[in-house]
């Protein structure tokens, strides 16, 4: 359990590490790879299952396919030409970089040198069946070895094109060239050139024939561009401690998919439905806030929400009554936000995703249980994360409070492994 | 499954044929609970390794690669009147936005953009089929790119 835990931890490093494509561009605030990682698995998910593929396979290639890059950093296509000045920086991102194919295999060779080792080292203390799983499905990634590894390939760019034309829109003269030049060459399934047909309409309002049109994609693309808000969406809980570049939503919910792989995993559930419900568990945030205990204490009326920068993190704990209430209107709001966010989803996704969603409020299955209280779990140990990097947690409360709403016994071992980690249990 | 041609190289079909050979044997010794030869051998591809205690990723990749071999269709260099066109195999060289470049157009499974092998499904690759050298291949939305074709050969064995 302690290795699965310095794991998770490592993990969680990418939560912190902005997207290299994007900072040599130099995009303010960029996404994490973490939050790539997130839109990236629902976007295969919900694409993959049109197509027929195993989803379970996609979202579990997506959440391995970056591990790498905790040790062997992200990488562009730009790296070997990089110059030092900003403003002959800004002008080569105008154009796409081209390398004789000698050159080509070379960098790609050390890419995937280096990216194997650094994969290595992360899964060398998970447990042999673990590491032989999660191994499986880097290589599926990398040497397209299935299907679904295949597609996944592609989706996984497919995140970074909508990505970028997303940023793209918020500049003067963006970079767009190089970009639609690589996607020209890049894509070859079927339905991604449609939905790259999508992105031409939405960004470039380009006008498709009868034969390019596809309603049911375009509502994908819409939804995920809505659910792209919770990149760069700092928690309210951290904001409220007034941590620094707090943990966002995305990267919370990639985090707690990846606990949920690891730790449902012994528990034996339906991995695919407990990985799948904590990709989406959160995503009515979009919309709805994202509530915490101090706003039990603070709500004054149904339908206000203080803002988490006046808010002050309280001492004691919320009455009963406070967070009865709390939870009346955190149901109304969320309902209406999930509702309103999936309303135009394809018949079969919208049904799947709301099924997910009430199974993982109510906990009317055990994985619905198990994501509910490993959603609190994560928490607990980001919070206790930043507690030793930035003190002004009350981290005792908290895991006072773990210890009466968690039962299950994966969880339960879990946080004594995490108690014993921060040493909580030593004596002063 | 897909049911669709896959376009390979012969060295390309020629690697699948050699990896279903191999998990077959792989496959085989697992049930009869030996260690297979493949694993002895000195030039052991460590993606072998994968493989060896996930016994339904075994199977699954074993079906895929029955299929691709049942529908593979081998790219063979044209007829030397055809070889000053665009097919599958040509290794095309091309100028797009002042830059060079240079393709070689493969089917779906072969193809990895990174190392200069682009798909005959992707954008470019469909628009390139059928050119000739001094053409100027227009690839259009949103941006417009025109790719001049400066030269095509065939390398394949």
């Amino acid at each position: 359990m302690k290795n699965l835990l310095n794991f998770l931890i490592e993990v969680g490093k990418l939560k912190k590490m902005p997207r290299r494509g994007w900072v040599i561009n130099q995009i303010k605030n960029p996404e994490s790879i973490a939050e790539h990682v997130f839109r990236a698995a629902i976007l295969g998910w919900l694409l993959a299952q049109k197509k027929n593929l195993k989803t379970d396979r996609i979202v579990k290639i997506a959440l391995v396919h970056d591990l790498c890059e905790i040790y062997a950093g992200d990488t562009t296509p730009y790296d070997s030409v990089l110059p030092k000045d900003k403003k002959k920086l800004r002008e080569l991102m105008k154009t796409w970089p081209r390398f004789s194919n000698y050159e080509r295999r070379i960098q790609a060779l050390h890419k995937y040198k280096k990216e194997e080792k650094g994969f290595n080292k992360l899964i060398a203390i998970l447990p042999l069946d673990l590491k032989k799983e999660i191994k499986n499905f880097w290589f599926d990634y990398e040497h397209g070895l299935t299907q679904e590894g295949r597609f996944f390939r592609q989706a996984d760019r497919m995140e970074n094109f909508l990505q970028a034309l997303e940023y793209w829109k918020k500049l003067k003269n963006p970079p767009m060239g190089p970009w639609w030049l690589w996607a020209r060459e890049f894509f070859d399934d079927p339905l991604l050139l449609k939905f790259i047909n999508a992105l031409d309409e939405k960004f470039h309002h380009k006008k498709l024939g009868r034969q390019e049109k596809d309603g049911q994609i375009r509502e994908i693309l819409n939804f995920l561009i809505e659910i792209g808000n919770l990149k760069r969406k700092g928690r309210r809980g951290w904001i409220i401690h007034k941590v620094n570049n707090a943990e966002t939503s995305a990267e919370h919910i990639f985090h707690l998919a990846i606990l949920t792989w690891i730790l449902g995993k012994k528990r034996k559930l339906n991995l695919e439905r407990a990985i799948k419900m904590a990709l989406i568990h959160d995503i009515c945030e979009v919309y709805s806030p994202d509530f915490t205990s101090y706003d039990a204490v603070s709500i004054k009326d149904k339908f206000t929400i203080r803002d988490a920068s006046k808010l002050k993190p309280i001492s004691g704990r919320p009455t009963t009554e406070q967070r009865k209430k709390m939870e009346k209107v955190k149901k109304i709001l969320e309902t209406r936000a999930m509702n309103k966010l999936i309303s135009n989803l394809p018949g079969n996704l919208k049904r799947q995703i709301k099924d997910l969603w009430l199974d993982f409020e109510n906990g009317s299955t055990k994985e619905g249980r198990f994501v509910k209280q490993a959603d609190k779990v994560i928490n607990l140990l980001q919070g206790l994360i930043y507690w030793k990097k930035y003190g002004r947690i009350e981290h005792r409360l908290w895991v006072r409070r773990a210890k009466e709403v968690i039962d299950d016994p994966v969880l339960i071992e879990f946080l004594k492994t995490v108690e014993n980690k921060f040493c909580l249990t030593c004596k002063k | 499954m897909e049911e669709k041609k896959f376009y390979l190289t012969k060295e390309g079909l020629e690697k699948i044929k050699k990896e279903f050979k191999g998990l077959k044997e792989l496959k085989l010794a697992k049930t009869k609970g030996e260690s297979p030869r493949i694993l002895q051998s000195e030039d052991l591809n460590p993606e072998y390794l994968a493989f060896q205690e996930d016994v339904s990723f075994l199977e699954s990749r074993i079906t895929e690669l029955e299929n691709i071999i049942k529908n593979a269709e081998l790219i063979t260099s044209p007829s030397k009147s055809n070889q000053n066109m665009v097919d599958l195999g040509a290794t095309i060289l091309v100028e797009v936005d002042g830059q060079k470049d240079e393709f070689t157009l493969v089917g779906s499974l072969e193809a990895n953009p990174s190392i200069g092998k682009i798909s005959n499904e992707s954008p470019v690759g469909r628009a390139l089929l059928g050119h000739k050298v001094g053409d100027q291949v227009l690839v259009s939305s949103p941006i417009q790119t025109i790719y001049k074709i400066k030269k095509i050969k065939y390398n394949l064995s």
